[in-house]
């Protein structure tokens, strides 16, 4: 009897033979129990050459316990006909480890039905309100859906239009000038529904959770468009863009107490968010006096990292490329971006809402500022870039991100 | 302790403290002294009055209790401005402002006596007249207050932990712009300069008390009201026409002038102009105070319930949000352990109550609500207190008075409610119009209200009272009273408009009663008529009948009759069912069909409502002249002299009558055939005096055979023994001794039986083998293989049970093959689906090789254990319940030939497989072996590295010591180890409870790094105060060995409770597992029970605590 497999969200389980269905008399909600049982790899038990077994068996644990109450696509391999979205009511793990041998799990997942891709929607709750800035900018309020993301609905009022970006995923479509009180309503194959989505891996693996386990100098926060890693020499962020076959970077700094003293590696980095439409990751650096926080976000769809930075003590805070490159300066408008495009036809691209001064050809600061908000990517295909990528519309888009919450409706 | 913080108000706080502090402390607790709470543990000794602006919170000591521990009670500071019943320093003394500025205003309205003193106040600016007294400080600051705040800038006041007063804008009094704590639903988290607050939130947000404009009604009274009004700049909400909705509140503020009421209108407008937010948080940050207090803003962010500001931008974990600004208005929290707790007494000293004090441990609840809701005191009066104010669209015209119908019409009639005659009265009026003779086209409804005049027209007449003496009518006041102890109030009946008459039941009988009438119209208020003049009506009497008596109950002697009657009627419902207006039986007497009348008239019997209520029968004795065969028939007279029919006649005989009303009698022998009694005192009473008899005497019961010998005796007698024989002829067959044995020949068990505590179906037969579940066996060969695939050659099947464990084994099979060194592989399949093939899974198999063709060798054996567990997943070892499908099958695996599973011929050794079931499931011992090392034996694991396999132990501690405690807590010493629990007066030790102890340093030994598997307590009750059992309670104790005293701090009482335990009787019970992981941490040594929940019976027996029967603790564990 050959096992199937189940894939819950971003994780690959075992599909065990029986699941329990039921039907709340209370609630008329449909009730899914599934179970199974996950192993590090039991072939590599013997010799005892299994440490990346067992590691999965522990992310994957982490992972699981972290999903309760929220909303995942279910695909099961040999029970098709349950595939659709659940809500996650209860995550229970029994974790038995054999030093040095093998670990595995028993789980089970209690899972309350939403409907199958064809019975529900997706509804994405946009804030209303654009960020606040100093030049007078109106903002591009954009909405990314999933990939294959299909009948997008923003009510009586529509976008303005849409702009195709090429990711590691596939096509993803963002919708520009979305109506402020609009809460776009799209459908999706369940199937579909991770596509485009950023994501956080740590130590080479895909994480779904957030307030994981993760070392400092190791992770990754991606969206098939932008990529961010951390560099521990030469820059402390390396942010990139999806080039159609690699990734094409530039290393960048995260400045405090000069326009060009970085803040150094930091000491950790935690998860604080990890959702299929947004991740953040939260650095933490040790500084003479107090401490200081850098919160990296990156939204399905975009084309730049969203950084805040935060200090206890005022002082100098900024961001600035590691190799100088000669920059167009529109700080007056809140941003610099490359004065010609680099190897890859790319044109870097920071900015912020509040007013900052530049530091030429490298980014800009705030002094005396406990907090610095900014953005960082890229002007894709640089000269070339298409509507909606240019160097003023990801300012727009910068001003126009508003807060994001996901929510599956009946249909 | 908890503290109850309350934004305005006084709030409260309670602490508990330990029964062990010292009576010099709490003899210097004096009332007004404060409280003071720091967190972390200082000495407040060294810090004096330095704490009381510094602490977390500092209260005001009014209020002592005490049940097991001492209780502290008391109030905020701002008590000092005046308590929760406006008692204070009250300003008797006018305070007259007069274009004073706030901080002028505020400091001459503090305290006079000079309880809280000026602190910080923020300039605001305005001034103020006025002029108060006769109010608390706090309510004319609030006043104040209220009239410098500005909708954008509400202005308010604290009074700090040295009872000093801030006052202003709640900018400078609170964190109000920059909110130091977020609520968003189930996220915590903290940024640099914002901490999540974690917890459980409960949001609402309604519009009940929205208002889109304010109307203040100021001083003054009637038409001299002034008023002042301020109104919404615009409406956001409209009617179902599409128009702006209205609501206009109207306010009343008595103590405002013309100055200031447009400004309380504004005031009042805009904490009434937006939606009403709500929001509760229970949190388990115990220590929220860092981050907020009462007073302070706090964000809230939960777009779909409508906390979403467009206007307020904030970032939060990275991103930036919109979430609403909000303000604490109560906080109640939990002081934990390790805090400071102080007094300063009303001298000036100061006292460390920390080490005495009982943490708390409960969740923090922060209430969040509008800012605008802090303002309050300001005009507060209900509109309806003031005086002469017209109300709105007011009818300015009056009914006049209604008139009745008259006369009334009135009856009298037996009531059932009161058993007792009782009349009624119907009345009826006309319309009124209006004083102006205007017809009333309001009206409301009408209020009749009657009252009894004390004038009673009984139709007393001689004819009536002519069947009395005096002796007879009882009285010599109103002989025929009907109850009329009324009172004098007006009774008032409403009748709503349009309705014109009333029927006024249950009244008294012929008595005047007095009428009135007033029509009231719907105005507001309502306008009422005068009364109408009174109008009287004597109410119906009493025409009726007493209904038939029932028949009397008589007896005679020889010279007179005696009736005796129970005052039931004949309708058959019973004893003292006549009417309560009865007055007395007329007792005739005659022959067998007489007819009653006045020459039959042997008596009277006086029976009134006294003897109906009381249920006492009347009796009486009349002579006449023959009292043998005499019929008696009683006739019933009401108060009213009407009387019933007769009863039916009831013969008398003399024969019945000597022996009655013997009260006492002595006599030497009495022969009676039955003899009847409710109980009979007798030395002894038995059915012969030898031989097979029963005997009843002070020692008990006993039973005696034809011989003469006890074969049952039952007696409480302790020097005698118990035992019960039962006996088949002159065979014993069955028996119960004195020392509990019993034997017999069969036993019938309904349930279940008990033996030494364990039951035997769940203890014993479960964990028994239940041997053959399937059987196959075949007396001839099976069919030969073909080439080299495999043949199936025999099936079976067969149900398995969840939770036991299985082998399936065959016999010693024979393969005869044709040829020399082929190789065969005799195997098992099985499978859940209901088609096994020889492709299904495999279970087991072993490989055999011809070495001499043609015989019957040689032989192989194939056994397979497996389990049967669902609560894990499938696999080659495990299947869950339902029917296992198998396949004996032989395929061959080398060679050239083709064989087959002999039996000889069927001469022997038939093929043959069994299944058993071997028992419930055990753990898995397996662990997985590292061949990388040397293999060395696995039970010692101290030559090996390899992990030892975990084994299953079953280990049994017993008690050590035992004792029963007081409800005091002093040990008892008289009952030793017994343990005795609940309350028995005789015993003198109130609730009583007791302690057993174990080798807990072998528990603890034994237990570490062990997987507590079950855990079974059995203990020997020996005693309960009923003889069906009782209900034990069980808890657990930390004492190393028999204290002293019992003290609640060391005993975890009550944990557990075991109703329905057998009086005598031993029961093993399984405890939680935590209690024995309990002894690896020392909180656990041993096991308390008792005291009982209350001082029920049901609670009071006695245990075993060492000795024979002693307590056990039986753990299993995996280690």
């Amino acid at each position: 009897m050959a096992w199937g497999n189940l894939t819950f969200g971003r994780l690959a389980l075992g599909e065990t033979a029986s699941v329990d269905e039921a039907r709340n008399a209370a609630t008329g909600s449909r009730n899914l129990k599934v179970t199974g049982r996950e192993w590090s790899d039991l072939t590599k038990v013997f010799p005892r050459s299994h440490d990346g077994a067992v590691a999965r068996v522990r992310r994957t644990e982490e992972d699981l316990l972290t999903s309760l109450h929220t909303f995942v696509p279910i695909l099961f391999s040999q029970k098709s006909d349950l595939d659709g979205f659940y809500f996650v009511n209860d995550v229970n793990i029994t974790t038995t480890e054999w030093v040095g041998e093998a670990r595995f799990f028993d789980w089970e997942l209690q899972l309350e039905g939403l409907g199958a891709d064809n019975t529900i929607d997706i509804e994405s709750k946009l804030g209303a309100a654009v960020r606040q800035n100093n030049f007078a900018n109106t903002g591009d309020i954009w909405h990314a859906p999933s990939i294959g993301a299909y009948a997008y609905a923003t009510g009586t009022t529509s976008p303005s239009g849409t702009v195709s970006r090429t990711s590691t995923d596939g096509t993803v479509t963002v919708y520009r000038d979305v109506p402020a009180t609009a809460d776009p309503l799209w459908g999706i194959a369940a199937n579909s529904y991770l596509l485009g989505r950023s994501r956080v891996l740590v130590d080479g693996f895909e994480r779904s959770g957030s307030n994981i386990r993760i070392t400092p100098t190791n992770w990754e926060i991606n969206n098939g468009l932008v990529r961010v890693t951390p560099l521990t020499s030469n820059g402390m962020l390396s942010i990139s863009t999806w080039g159609g076959t690699a990734w094409e970077s530039k290393a960048w700094h995260i400045a405090r107490g000069g326009t060009t003293t970085s803040l150094g590696n930091p000491e950790a980095a935690t998860v604080i968010r990890n959702d299929i439409e947004r991740c953040t990751i939260r650095l933490v650096k040790t500084n003479t006096a107090g401490r200081t926080y850098v919160d990296l976000t990156l939204r399905r769809g975009s084309r730049f990292v969203e950084v805040y930075v935060q200090a206890s003590v005022a002082n100098t805070l900024g961001i600035y490329l590691h190799t100088v490159e000669t920059a167009t300066n529109v700080i007056a408008s809140g941003y610099i971006h490359a004065a010609a495009d680099d190897a890859n036809g790319n044109r870097y691209i920071a900015g912020t809402s509040k007013t900052s001064t530049y530091t030429t050809n490298q980014g800009f600061s705030k002094a005396s500022a406990i907090f610095l908000d900014a953005f960082i990517g890229h002007i894709h295909n640089g000269a070339a870039a298409a509507t909606g990528d240019a160097a003023a519309d990801l300012m727009e888009q910068y001003i126009g991100a508003t807060s994001e919450m996901t929510a599956v409706v009946t249909r | 302790m908890t503290i109850n913080e309350v934004s305005g108000k006084q709030g409260e706080w309670e602490v508990r403290l330990r029964d062990h502090t010292p009576r010099s402390i709490l003899d210097q607790l004096t009332y007004f002294g404060h409280i003071v709470v720091v967190p972390g543990r200082i000495n407040p000794l060294e810090y004096g009055d330095n704490l009381l602006a510094t602490a977390r919170y500092v209260g005001v000591f009014r209020e002592r209790d005490s049940k097991d521990e001492k209780i502290l009670r008391g109030a905020g500071m701002s008590f000092w401005l005046g308590d929760e019943d406006n008692k204070g320093d009250i300003l008797e003394t006018p305070v007259v402002l007069t274009a004073q500025t706030f901080a002028a205003s505020i400091t001459a309205l503090l305290p006079p006596g000079g309880a809280v003193t000026a602190g910080t106040l923020f300039s605001v600016a305005g001034s103020y007249d006025g002029t108060h007294k006769w109010q608390t400080p706090k309510q004319a600051i609030d006043y104040v207050c209220g009239i410098f705040s500005t909708p954008s800038i509400p202005v308010e006041w604290r009074v700090n932990g040295n009872a000093t007063l801030d006052a202003g804008p709640i900018t400078d009094l609170y964190r109000i712009t920059n909110p130091q704590a977020i609520m968003v639903r189930r996220e915590a988290g903290r940024d640099l300069r914002l901490s999540g607050l974690p917890g459980t939130m409960d949001m609402s947000v309604d519009v009940k008390d929205y208002s889109n404009r304010v109307v203040v009604l100021g001083e003054g009274e009637g038409e001299s009201i002034v008023t002042g009004a301020a109104s919404a700049v615009s409406t956001p909400y409209n009617d179902l026409h599409g128009n702006d909705v209205k609501f206009t509140r109207i306010v009343s503020s008595a103590a405002t002038t013309l100055d200031n009421t447009d400004a309380v209108a504004a005031l009042n407008l805009n904490r009434f102009a937006n939606p009403r937010y709500n929001l509760g948080l229970r949190s388990s940050a115990y220590e929220v105070k860092g981050v907020i207090e009462v007073g302070d803003a706090i964000y809230v962010f939960d777009p779909d319930n409508g906390f979403v500001d467009a206007a307020v931008e904030q970032y939060w974990e990275g991103e930036v949000i919109n979430p609403i600004r909000l303000r604490c208005i109560e906080l109640l929290w939990p002081v934990r352990q390790g805090w400071t707790v102080a007094f300063r007494t009303h001298t000036g000293t100061w006292l460390d109550l920390s080490p005495y004090y009982a943490p708390e441990s409960g969740d923090t609840t922060v209430v969040v609500g509008d800012p605008t809701q802090t303002l309050s005191g300001i005009s507060s009066e209900p509109v309806g207190t003031r005086p002469d104010i017209p109300a709105p669209g007011a009818d300015a015209t009056t009914p006049n008075a209604p008139a009745f119908v008259v006369p009334f019409n009135t009856v009298a009639y037996q009531s059932d409610t009161a058993n007792d005659i009782r009349s009624v009265i119907y009345l009826s009026w006309t319309t009124p119009t209006n004083t102006d003779a205007s017809s009333i086209v309001d009206g409301d409804h009408y209020e009749i209200r009657y009252r009894s005049t004390h004038t009673f027209s009984y139709g007393i007449n001689w004819a009536v009272a002519e069947t009395f003496d005096w002796d007879q009518l009882g009285t010599w006041g109103r002989p025929l009273s009907n109850p009329a102890v009324v009172a004098d109030e007006w009774v008032t009946a409403y009748v709503g408009w349009g309705t014109n008459e009333l029927t006024i039941p249950e009244l008294m009988i012929s008595a005047e009663y007095e009428f009135q009438i007033r029509a009231v119209d719907a105005a507001n208020p309502p306008n009422r008529s005068a009364w109408s003049a009174s109008t009287f009506q004597t109410s119906g009497t009493d025409t009726l009948a007493p209904k038939q008596p029932a028949a009397a109950e008589v007896a005679a002697s020889m010279t007179a009759v005696q009736v005796l009657h129970r005052l039931g009627d004949t309708t058959g419902a019973g004893d003292y069912t006549l009417a309560r207006d009865l007055h007395h039986l007329e007792v005739h007497a005659g022959g067998p069909n007489f007819f009653a009348e006045e020459s039959t008239l042997i008596g009277s019997m006086i029976a009134n409502s006294g003897n109906l209520m009381g249920k006492i029968p009347v009796l009486a004795t009349f002579q006449v002249a023959q009292t043998d065969n005499v019929w008696i028939r009683v006739i019933a007279v009401d108060s009213f002299g009407n009387k019933s029919p007769a009863s039916e006649p009831a013969q008398s005989s003399v024969d019945l009558v000597d022996s009655a009303h013997i009260s006492s009698i002595t006599a030497s022998q009495i022969t009676a055939g039955t003899l009847m009694a409710d109980f009979i005192l007798g030395a002894a009473i038995k059915t012969s005096e030898t031989g097979q008899r029963v005997e009843l005497n002070s020692e008990g019961i006993q039973l005696f055979d034809a011989e003469g010998e006890v074969a049952v005796n039952l007696t409480a007698d302790d020097s005698t023994p118990n035992f019960i024989g039962i006996r088949d002829g002159d065979e014993t067959v069955a028996a119960m001794n004195a020392d509990g044995t019993i034997a017999a020949q069969v036993g019938n068990f309904a349930q279940d039986i008990e033996i030494a505590g364990r039951s035997f179906i769940s203890d014993y037969d479960v964990n028994r083998p239940r041997g053959l579940v399937a059987f196959g066996s075949s007396e001839f060969d099976s069919a030969q293989t073909v080439g080299s695939g495999e043949a199936a050659l025999f099936g079976f099947r067969f149900n398995i049970e969840d939770g036991r464990m299985y082998t399936i084994e065959t016999g010693n099979l024979q393969v005869n093959g044709n040829t020399n060194l082929d190789q065969y592989t005799i195997r098992i399949r099985g499978t859940k689906n209901p088609q096994v093939t020889t492709t299904s899974n495999l279970l087991a198999g072993c490989g055999v090789e011809i070495w001499q063709q043609n015989t019957d060798r040689p032989f192989g054996i194939v056994k397979f254990p497996f389990r049967c567990d669902s609560t894990i997943p499938e696999s080659i070892d495990n299947f869950w319940p339902g029917t296992l499908n198998c396949l004996l099958t032989l395929q061959r695996m080398g060679g050239t030939g083709t064989a087959r599973l002999s039996t000889g011929g069927s001469l022997y050794t038939p093929i043959a497989v069994s299944v058993n079931d071997v028992g419930p499931l055990i753990p898995n011992a397996f662990v997985l072996w590292d061949t990388d090392v040397p293999v060395d034996s696995p039970t010692d694991p101290t030559s090996s590295p390899n992990p030892e396999p975990t084994r299953r132990y079953v280990d049994y501690y017993f008690a050590t010591w035992g004792g029963t405690y007081a409800e005091s807590g002093a040990y008892v010493p008289q009952y030793d180890s017994e343990v005795h629990q609940g309350h028995y007066a005789a015993a003198g030790y109130g609730n009583q409870r007791g302690l057993i102890g174990f080798d807990y340093n072998k528990i603890k030994a034994d237990l570490a790094g062990a997987t507590i598997i079950d855990a079974k307590l059995r203990l020997h009750a020996f005693h309960w105060y009923f003889n069906a059992g009782g209900t034990a309670i069980l808890g657990t104790h930390d004492y190393t060995d028999r204290p002293g005293t019992w003290a609640d701090s060391r005993v975890n009482q009550n944990q557990q409770t075991q109703a329905g335990w057998p009086k005598p009787g031993t029961k093993e019970i399984i405890v939680a597992n935590a209690w024995l992981y309990d002894f690896l941490d020392d909180t656990v040594r041993g096991i308390a029970i008792g005291p009982g929940p209350s001082t029920s019976s049901e609670y009071y027996g006695k245990f075993v605590g060492t000795g024979e029967n002693r307590a056990r603790l039986c753990v299993t564990y995996m280690k």
